[in-house]
């Protein structure tokens, strides 16, 4: 007898009985599950998979639940959500640890540092470059005047000094800028919207970068000869900016396919109602110069600066937005960069149609002020030298030898699973919050890193069995079991051994079956083989850094020699 | 011991300390010849084990992975799971505290308080330095009448009071050496006997002192030659008069003597017996006028110490009960089949098993209206029916004795005091859903109940009323005993399930029920000890027999365990539809000193409390549903007006949040985070909306949890806050109404202080400075409200007065 049932109103019929989730996904409806994964038995612990039977009004886990006849099954409706949000918040009330480390949180561009230091570290400086350019634009520009906020929130203050962060990035920003050919961050699908962008200051030229990004053409009108507006003035120590440097970041957003429409003032050589005519969206980013210029065009300017709505960035006129010093004088190269960032997602929000929202922040876990002992086992993570500080630093930045060095002091204190951490995906599409049911203590920070192929935080557990299933089934000597009860109950491996004992075999699959960071590969944290941690600077490198440095020439070189010695 | 050279000790892999005995691997290797290599076999090697060492050391468990099928995932899960097994060496003995409900409301939190600071054991130690004692705390002893409890080793003493602690040691370490020299020898029963001297020898009685009581009569009925047999029989349930000696003259009447002590023994048996010989009898009178010269005293126990069965008292406590359960209790030897047999014993069984209908049989339990007695009150025979229809070549009949409520005792007297009884209806239910294999899974705590029953399965298979084709009907069965080791959640059938089948007590989800899918796959009926226990019963007296007793959905009997504040306690059987309050006050005698009743706990951790004003709620399953409590297996705990019931609240989350086998997210949470709500009102620290939260956490675990355990989780809480949330509204502003949470009261003394020194001399944090004739005063900074001294004051000049806000 086949079973007909329906799931959120759609008709399905089984010949042969099985789980909810399982006939959901034949319809092509996902149902949320941590502790369920395909090809391991369902473990009913998690409770995120739970649905609602509408005829019997019952409540059930749909990864262990089978399908009946007449079941009208519903996976979304507002008693469930509201469930599955319970549960996270009670999950999030028990997890230890950062989703994203606080050098990214504080960073008003929100680049991953902690990404790019390791790709640093390891000499995978095309990959480095991209984790730069994914969240910042003119980042040689920006870093030799960033304020660095990231600096004063690294955990390793704590210790001794902050990771300098700033001269990091800086060393990988030149490093691409004096390539032939320097690395050009992926674009969205052409959208055939047009946006202008008035002024071609940090602001203006950021604008340029993300709008590009999101697939559409720009065009950036800049009343002097050159584009760089007040980059190019006093404002910004030139012996800190040489020409290569504008030059090479105008080149790469030139490469990317933005035009520059020089000696094109607004008001004398074009009309606002031109620019608005021939584009889908007018951004004005002219600096505190430019307010006379919109005071004359009749545009309403206070004394602060252009007025808009701090939401959408839009002035009073529609399409018309506006970002940088023209809003609000004086402001720091790193809040130009933040505001054109922010601009561009209207801006983009605005011609694609779609509401204006800005930049959504995802769910963001947060471990907050460290307990005692606890900044010991960050630290035992990284090496123990002091912070580097060259010689040269400010009018060269670092040397390989030194930008490595000093990347090896990086605690790393992000979430391997940032990316793929299913509590932290649910926690963002159910509007979880991390206080909701706050414990009356956190629990410890605790790290196992022993060389085992997989590193195990037990705060990030949710206690879902799925690597007990995993050592289990692949027979594993030791493996994973689950200690202790209650509350109090965690993951470990059997009979007190080490990690690497527990996995002598599948390292890889429990890092793959793990639903959250709890257990991650540690692959991207180790040096690069052939280099202990902590060892000296390799004399070789040094000079490539140098000879390269000092002629202006591509990295091609050092890329090379990089990925000669990294064997 | 092994007779094997113990290993050398440079040799030893382990974690073998200087401290820890060195372990003798081959003992390990006997222990898996003699109980087996399966994984079925963990929980009772572990147990094994830690009988051997007092705790289960690191290189036993590494030999127990060689040698065995046993996997070390399995032997570290189970062996962290059940909260029975150690992984710390401990002292030389133990002490074990019952923190059950009733032990609770009686004062036992300050006692392992008391025994820490007694021995120097500091919060984060359990062991005293010279190893001569640890301490832990326990579920429930199932003693509860006699709380607060406290085991040492294999003793149980009862009523035990803070200031006594020390002379409690100092009476174990004494009575040690005694204990040893105990010969478990059976005597013949004398051929001339005129009568019997009856003595119940259950946990709570033995707790009472009946053990010595009962050695105090075989020796005097040898020493004095006397006609007389002494019996241990089944217990009458009345814990409140423990120990009961009853004496039974032949063909004359009994006499029924209560809370007898050792010394009275003698005078006694005197009473009612003459020696056998001129010569004892002679000696008898000498002695009876030494002993008067000597005391000055004339011995009579009536008036001493003892209530005679003519005394009104025992009267209410009996008269109220109707025992089909616990049939011809205080009567019937739990030891001997004889005895069972010559009191209807296995009637019923022998009309199933030569010819009876098993569709009839289950039609029989469905006409009787019985009901699980274990709580859920499914009705027996449907679950009887639908395990019968499962086709499957084997299939499995589990009694459910994890009698886990902390407050709850029937089980455990059933088990101790009814053990073929429990069987019969076993070999019943077994005989109708086609099994040939069965369990009884027995709570770790109870011991003597699993002697009982094994000692019970072995004469019922020696005189071949179990195991191969039972008295030539051609139906079988074998029982086993499996013992728990310790975890609440067992008591779900699931949890259960996994427990026997050697693996961590944690539920899983339903369908498939057991009787579709239990045990290792095969249909299986699981029902609870009292259930089994109604089956003859109902098939010697008829199912419209049974089904005339009670209200219109709750038919026949149900045994509570009644204690708290009442005036007499112990295990009672009533008839269903009877009323909360006559059970209180008729049968318990009321609240003791003249206090009011406040409310009545029902169901343990999953139910919730029937306050004084719905008293007269009749036992009745969905009339107690319809109140916010549950009829439970039976633990029925009564409260005063000093009882506080945030701190009621807050005990049962506690022991939930102990018990949560962890699986599932909201009651491993859930249950963590309301009791952090519930510790911060009795410790005034609650937050803005504290109130609003528990209520919010309560509705997430009830809807969301997985198993019983999580979803009833909630229902203290919710009922305690639905009928007396004003008392937790105090608590937000400082104030514990009941003056109990001990963060929110302090002690004082008032003038009628003579200065006599005794709270000072007893307080064990000299908080009180000793000032003899002067009025003395508490150092509230070093009081940590042990209530030692207001129970030495000889004058009542110590108060508990709320703690002035800062």
């Amino acid at each position: 007898m086949p079973i007909k049932l329906k799931i959120d109103s759609q008709e399905i019929e089984l010949e042969e009985p099985t789980t909810i989730i399982r006939a959901a996904a034949q319809l092509g409806i996902e149902i949320p599950a941590m502790c369920y994964k395909e090809g391991y038995d369902y473990f009913t612990s998690c409770m995120m998979c739970v649905v609602r039977d509408r005829v019997s009004g019952r409540t059930m886990p749909a990864c262990s639940a089978q399908v009946a006849e007449g079941m009208e099954i519903e996976t979304q409706c507002d008693e469930i959500r509201a469930a599955r949000k319970a549960t996270l918040e009670l999950l999030l009330s028990d997890h230890v640890g950062d989703c994203e480390a606080p050098c990214q949180r504080l960073c008003a561009i929100h680049s991953e540092i902690p990404k790019m230091i390791r790709e640093i570290k390891d000499e995978k400086f095309e990959e480095a470059i991209a984790t730069v350019r994914e969240d910042m634009a003119i980042p040689s520009i920006l870093e030799r005047f960033c304020n660095a906020p990231c600096e004063k929130g690294c955990r390793r203050s704590a210790f001794d000094e902050g990771v300098s962060i700033r001269h990091l990035t800086r060393f990988i920003a030149d490093w691409d800028l004096k390539r032939e050919r320097p690395f050009l961050p992926s674009v969205k699908e052409d959208s055939g919207k047009k946006i202008a962008i008035v002024g071609s200051g940090a602001t203006g030229l950021s604008l340029s970068f993300y709008l590009t990004r999101a697939g559409h053409a720009c065009t950036v009108y800049e009343r002097e000869g050159q584009p760089g507006g007040r980059l190019r003035s006093a404002d910004f120590d030139q012996s800190l900016l040489p020409d290569w440097v504008i030059d090479g970041e105008l080149r790469v957003l030139e490469l990317m396919g933005v035009e520059f429409r020089n000696n094109c003032a607004l008001g004398d050589q074009v009309s606002l109602e031109k620019l608005r005519a021939g584009h889908d969206g007018v951004v004005l980013a002219c600096g505190e110069t430019g307010k006379e210029l919109l005071e004359a065009m009749g545009v309403p300017v206070t004394e602060k600066g252009l007025k808009i709505n701090p939401k959408t960035a839009m002035t009073g006129t529609e399409g018309v937005f506006a970002a940088g010093n023209v809003v609000k004088k004086g402001m720091p190269i790193l809040k130009s960069v933040q505001t054109a960032k922010q601009t561009a997602e209207c801006v983009s929000q605005f011609v694609n149609g779609q509401p204006i929202e800005g930049i959504v922040e995802i769910y963001n876990h947060m471990m907050g002020r460290l307990q005692e002992g606890e900044i010991d086992i960050f630290v035992s993570g990284a090496d123990p030298i002091p912070r580097v500080k060259p010689e040269k630093l400010e009018a060269e930045g670092y040397d390989l030898a030194q930008a490595k060095l000093e990347g090896g002091r990086c605690m790393h204190c992000d979430c391997r699973a940032s990316h793929n951490c299913l509590l932290r995906i649910y926690s963002d599409d159910y509007g979880a919050k991390q206080n909701q049911f706050k414990g009356e203590e956190r629990a410890k920070h605790s790290h196992l890193n022993q060389n085992a192929g997989a590193v195990y935080e037990s705060g990030k557990c949710i206690k879902c069995g799925l690597c007990v299933q995993v050592t289990q089934k692949e027979g594993e000597s030791y493996g994973f079991t689950f200690v202790g009860r209650g509350f109090d109950v965690t993951a470990g491996v059997a009979l007190d051994k080490t990690l690497p004992e527990g996995l002598e075999k599948v390292a890889d699959q429990v890092v793959e079956a793990c639903p959250t960071g709890a257990l991650s590969s540690n692959e991207k944290y180790q040096p690069p083989q052939g280099r202990p941690v902590g060892a000296g600077p390799e004399p070789a490198s040094t000079d490539g850094v140098e000879a390269a440095a000092g002629h202006g020439e591509s990295g091609g070189n050092l890329e090379d020699k990089g990925a000669g010695e990294g064997k | 011991m092994s007779e094997e050279p113990l290993e050398d000790p440079k040799t030893c892999p382990g974690t073998c300390g200087t401290k820890t005995p060195q372990v003798d691997l081959s003992a390990v290797d006997a222990m898996v010849a003699r109980i087996g290599r399966e994984p079925v076999h963990l929980i009772p090697l572990l147990q094994e084990m830690q009988k051997q060492w007092n705790h289960l050391p690191a290189t036993a468990l590494e030999r127990l992975a060689e040698t065995t099928e046993i996997t070390p995932d399995a032997i570290t899960g189970v062996s962290t799971f059940y909260s029975q097994f150690r992984h710390q060496p401990v002292g030389k003995h133990i002490i074990k505290t019952c923190v059950g409900t009733a032990c609770h409301v009686s004062g036992a939190s300050i006692l392992d308080e008391t025994f820490r600071s007694h021995l120097g054991i500091g919060e984060e130690e359990i062991t005293s330095d010279d190893n001569q004692f640890t301490v832990e705390e326990v579920a429930c002893l199932g003693c509860c009448m006699l709380a607060p409890v406290v085991q040492v080793d294999d003793v149980i003493y009862g009523d035990v009071e803070a200031f006594n602690i020390p002379n409690l040691l100092t009476d174990f370490l004494a009575s040690e050496a005694a204990r040893a020299g105990e010969s478990g020898e059976r005597e013949e029963p004398r051929k001339d006997a005129v009568g019997e001297a009856r003595i119940c020898v259950c946990s709570s009685c033995v707790a009472g002192g009946a053990f010595q009581v009962f050695e105090e009569l075989r020796k005097i009925v040898r020493e004095m030659d006397l006609p007389v047999r002494v019996k241990k029989v089944g217990c009458k349930g009345a814990s409140f008069e423990t120990p009961l000696v009853e004496i039974s003259i032949y063909q004359r009447g009994r006499h029924r003597y209560g809370l007898v002590k050792p010394t009275d023994v003698r005078a006694l048996l005197l009473k009612h017996f003459r020696p056998a010989s001129w010569l004892r009898r002679t000696g008898a009178t000498v002695f009876h006028l030494l002993e008067k010269l000597l005391t000055d005293e004339d011995w009579d126990p009536p008036t001493r110490f003892s209530k005679d069965v003519r005394q009104k008292i025992d009267e209410h406590f009996e008269n109220p009960q109707t025992r089909y359960v616990t049939e011809h209790s205080g009567i019937l030897d739990p030891r001997s089949i004889d005895d069972y047999l010559a009191h209807d014993g296995f009637v019923a069984m022998k009309q199933c098993l030569e010819g009876g209908d098993p569709e009839h049989i289950i039609q029989d339990m469905l006409d009787s209206g019985l009901r699980g007695r274990g709580g859920a009150g499914f009705p027996t025979g449907m679950k009887w029916r639908f395990t019968r229809a499962e086709k499957n070549e084997v299939k499995y009949v589990i009694c459910n004795g994890d009698e886990g409520d902390p407050g709850a005792f029937m089980d455990r007297m059933i088990l101790e005091s009814f053990p073929f009884r429990v069987i019969e209806g076993m070999i019943v239910a077994a005989y109708v859903i086609g099994a040939e294999r069965g369990f009884l899974y027995i709570r770790a705590e109870y011991p003597l109940a699993t002697e009982r029953i094994l000692n019970a399965i072995a004469q019922c298979e020696e005189r071949g009323y179990l195991g191969e084709n039972i008295l030539g009907t051609g139906v079988s069965l074998k029982l086993e005993v499996v013992e728990g080791a310790g975890a609440f959640v067992c008591g779900e059938e699931t949890a259960l399930m996994s427990a026997i089948e050697g693996g961590r007590g944690m539920p899983r989800f339903r369908p498939p029920f057991p009787a579709q899918s239990g045990l290792w796959g095969h249909p299986t009926l699981i029902n609870n000890v009292e259930t089994f226990a109604s089956v003859s019963w109902i098939i010697r007296n008829g199912p419209e027999n049974f089904a005339a007793v009670g209200t219109e959905k709750s038919k026949g009997t149900k045994t509570f365990a009644l204690a708290g504040k009442v005036v007499r306690g112990g295990m009672i059987e009533v008839p269903m539809g009877m009323t909360i309050r006559e059970i209180v006050e008729e049968i318990g005698g009321g609240i003791p000193e003249g206090r009011k009743l406040k409310a009545v706990l029902m169901g343990g951790p999953s139910g919730g409390c029937v306050p004084e004003h719905l008293a007269d709620t009749p036992v009745d399953y969905e009339e107690i549903s319809k109140v916010g409590a549950i009829m439970g297996s039976g633990g029925m705990v009564v409260l005063d007006e000093t009882d506080c019931m945030v701190d009621i609240a807050r005990y049962f989350m506690r022991f939930l949040q102990d018990e949560s086998c962890g699986k599932c997210t909201p009651c491993r949470i859930g249950t963590r985070r309301m009791g952090e709500i519930l510790e911060r009102l009795c410790s005034g620290r609650s937050k803005k909306g504290d109130l609003d939260r528990l209520e919010t956490l309560a509705a997430i675990t009830k809807e969301g949890s997985l198993c019983g355990l999580g979803v009833t989780a909630p229902n203290p809480v919710l009922s305690c806050l639905k009928y007396f949330r004003e008392e937790f509204e105090a608590h937000i502003n400082g104030q514990c109404p009941a003056r109990k949470c001990v963060s929110l009261i302090r002690y004082d003394i008032d003038d009628e202080c003579i200065g006599c020194t005794r709270c000072a001399q007893y307080c064990p944090t000299d908080a009180i400075p000793m000032n003899p004739y002067h009025h003395h005063v508490i150092q509230d900074p070093l009081c940590t409200r042990c209530d030692i001294c207001l129970q030495v004051c000889p004058v009542d000049a110590i108060h508990i007065v709320d703690l002035e806000k800062e």
